[in-house]
Parts: structure tokens; C-alpha cells; sequence
């Protein structure tokens, strides 16, 4: 890094190297979380439970 | 250039490690892409050796690999010379090979500088026109001292190269067996000079740095050797040098790019202020041209914003347009390299 000072105006930081402006960055795409496990209440899974196993589609029985 | 083993050993090497990238390397390695030339790299490390030993001891070690080869930047370790390749891909591929070898990087390494070698020597002022496109074009806008271009040749009592970013080789070993695209489409089994080449000293380099440097090399060549990019090459430098214009730059195609054999006493600093002058006016525009952004909490802050009539952004387009012409216009060759 160089400073650059000239009497009377804002002292300037060169640096070594710039990114060039004109080429876009490509930001790296995050990575995709897995989705967080939904909590369920122990009741409403027992339901939850009891609806699926007794369930038949129309038209079987 | 100096290298003392063949190109297949230094691919049977690299297939020890990287097995398939070597091997996808290895089909196409002299394969010529679009007409465009082929492409030469050395790579000058300026710190210790060690990261390399495998690879310089597999090829058959310091003495026959390295010591051979006199050339190599003033700060470096050693040098190490590879054999060229058909196209800026097979460069980047066997660059990115060698990366994996050594499990060290060597694009954007700041220990790590590179020179970039294109067949045929260009004119003072297409090296001129090389150079400036090549400093516009690159991602990394780079500041650079005289150190940095220091060579062991720069001054050679038989071959005196001087301080530039642009050389000419010192007639060693030249590899003419890649394809030409003659003036009439046709492609011919040889380069059409039996030696000359023109490198760039790019430091700290990048994969685009590769591309765009093969690009306006070919360019400039052609118009040079009466290739089938000769008409183009002649279009790309007068938009150049009508660029340059535009920005009150065109004085620094008289500076003296490249060492030639009557250069005059004081040309390396003549040079130095050219590159210095080239180098200002880019940071100014990085400095210059700002936009406000507004910042999570509240504030206002000044980024680097692209300016549609910044020389960068300009250089971009220019690069761009001709990237696009060779791509649209070699589909008018057809696999044979005859003319459709």
C-alpha cells in the first residue's frame, strides 16, 4: 500500500492490486441449507398417526 | 525456450495425481481452438523450491530441468519452462493439473509470476498494443515497480531484453507443429515462422489473463503474418489505438514496449513512465467513478461502480466483440480446416 499526500488535498491509499471494475464479480452461491425439521406436538402426531393407519381409499371396501 | 523433457512425460507425470483431468488434457493437448495460436508458459517462483521438488525430480531433476534455462525473473527461485500447448484451455488445463500435483495454487499465487509465451514477434507497436490490452483486460488492475520486471537477460551482453512487460525470446528451441489458419481459411500443419515469439511478464496471473492474452496475440499476429485473422487483427487495432485516443492515451504507443536490438539508452524508464501513466489513469477511473450505496443500518458509502465510457469497461466490450466475431466467423471452417 502506498499513500499518496499532496498539500491541500485528501491523502489517497494505492493499493498493490484492484479488483478491475468492469469485470462483474460472481458471488459464490451459498449452499443450500436443509430445511429445519418441523417440531411437532406429541398429540397432533398421535392423530397425525391414527389418521393415516386407519385410512382406506373409497371404492376398496 | 529451454526444456529439457517432452511434454508426453510431463503429462504422464501429472496422471500419477490427477489421473482424468491429465488424461482429458492429454487428448486435445495440441489441439488448435478456433485458429488461434498456441501457447507457451514459464513459470518463475520467487519463493522456495520445495512445493515443486516432486515435479522437478519426476521430470529429471534441477540440474537437467531448471539449471539449463539461464532466463528467469530477476527475484526468482528458478524458473520452470513448460512445453507449449494448442490453446489457452489446454494452458489453463495443464496449469490447473500442475496446481493439483504440487497441491499448491499457481493462478493468482502472489509468489507464483507468470510469463505467457505467443508464437511470432509482433512489432514494437502491436507489443505496445499487447501490453496496454492486456493490462486493461485483466480482472486484477495491478501497480508495478521496476523490480517486478527484472529479468536475468535484462541486460544480456548477446541478448539484452531490458525492463519490460513485453520480450522477445532469445532464439532457443521453438515448436513450430501447431495448425496455422492460412489467409484463406486453410490450415496448414505448421506455424509459418521458423522461430520468434513475444511474451507478456503478467506477474500474478489469472485464468482470464490466459484467454485474453491468446485472443489479442492471435489477433495481432495474424495481421502481422497474413493469417486468417489478419482482417480482424487490423480491426481490433485501429478500434485500439482510436480507444487510446479517446482517452488522450495514444502517446504511449511511442514508448518503447519491447526491447529491440538499437534501443537507446534511458528506454527502460521510458517505458516505465509509459506503463506508470497507463497504470494511473486506470486506478483514477477505479477512484473516480463511485456510486452511493445505501448500507444495512442507514448510512451512505462510496463503492467502485463500472462506468459505460470507462477505458475498462470499453476494453471489456472491445475483447468482448472480438471474442464473439472469431467464435461466429471459425463456424465457416469446417472440422478439416477447409472453408465451408
Amino acid at each position: 500500500m502506498i499513500r499518496s499526500h499532496q498539500p491541500g488535498s485528501q491523502p489517497l491509499d494505492i493499493p498493490e492490486t484492484i479488483p478491475n471494475p468492469a469485470i462483474p464479480r460472481t458471488a459464490p452461491t451459498p449452499p443450500v441449507r436443509p430445511s429445519e425439521p418441523v417440531k411437532v406436538p406429541v398429540r397432533q402426531l398421535a392423530a397425525c398417526v391414527a389418521l393415516t393407519s386407519t385410512y382406506q381409499p373409497t371404492g376398496i371396501h | 525456450m529451454t526444456y529439457a523433457y517432452r511434454l508426453e512425460d510431463l503429462l504422464l507425470l501429472l496422471e500419477t495425481k490427477t489421473p482424468e483431468p491429465a488424461a482429458k488434457l492429454a487428448a486435445n493437448v495440441r489441439r488448435v481452438d478456433r485458429g488461434l495460436l498456441s501457447v507457451g508458459l514459464k513459470i518463475h517462483c520467487l519463493d522456495s523450491s520445495e512445493r515443486f521438488d516432486r515435479l522437478i525430480e519426476g521430470l529429471g531433476g534441477a540440474p537437467r530441468i531448471l539449471e539449463v534455462n539461464h532466463f528467469k525473473d530477476a527475484r526468482a527461485s528458478f524458473c520452470l519452462v513448460l512445453p507449449p500447448v494448442g490453446s489457452a484451455v489446454s494452458a489453463i488445463q495443464l496449469i490447473e493439473c500442475i496446481e493439483q500435483f504440487t497441491g499448491s495454487p499457481v493462478f493468482g499465487s502472489r509468489h507464483i509470476q507468470l510469463q505467457l509465451c505467443s508464437p511470432g514477434r509482433l512489432s514494437p507497436r502491436a507489443s505496445a498494443l499487447l501490453g496496454i490490452a492486456f493490462y486493461l483486460g485483466s480482472d486484477t488492475l495491478r501497480r508495478y515497480t521496476q523490480a517486478d520486471l527484472q529479468t536475468t537477460f535484462q541486460s544480456s551482453f548477446h541478448q539484452p531484453r531490458g525492463i519490460r512487460l513485453v520480450l522477445y525470446d532469445a532464439q532457443g528451441d521453438f515448436d513450430r507443429n501447431f495448425a496455422w489458419w492460412n489467409c484463406c481459411g486453410v490450415a496448414e500443419p505448421q506455424l509459418p515462422f521458423t522461430g520468434g515469439r513475444t511474451d507478456l511478464l503478467i506477474g500474478s496471473g489469472s485464468r482470464l489473463d490466459v484467454e485474453n492474452i491468446n485472443l489479442v496475440a492471435t489477433l495481432l499476429v495474424h495481421s502481422e503474418y497474413d493469417g486468417y485473422w489478419g482482417e480482424l487483427g487490423r480491426g481490433f487495432r485501429a478500434e485500439m489505438e482510436s480507444l487510446l485516443e479517446r482517452h488522450i492515451l495514444a502517446g504511449l504507443l511511442a514508448a518503447p514496449w519491447v526491447r529491440e536490438s538499437w534501443a537507446q539508452i534511458g528506454d527502460d524508464n521510458r517505458f516505465f513512465a509509459a506503463l506508470q501513466e497507463l497504470v494511473a489513469y486506470a486506478y483514477g477511473e477505479f477512484t473516480r467513478v463511485k456510486e452511493r450505496r445505501l448500507l444495512l443500518f442507514g448510512g451512505w458509502r462510496d463503492a467502485p461502480a463500472r462506468s459505460p465510457n470507462g477505458i475498462l469497461e470499453e476494453m471489456q466490450r472491445l475483447l468482448f466483440k472480438y471474442r464473439k466475431l472469431i467464435e461466429r466467423q471459425s463456424k465457416l471452417i469446417n472440422q478439416a480446416g477447409e472453408p465451408v
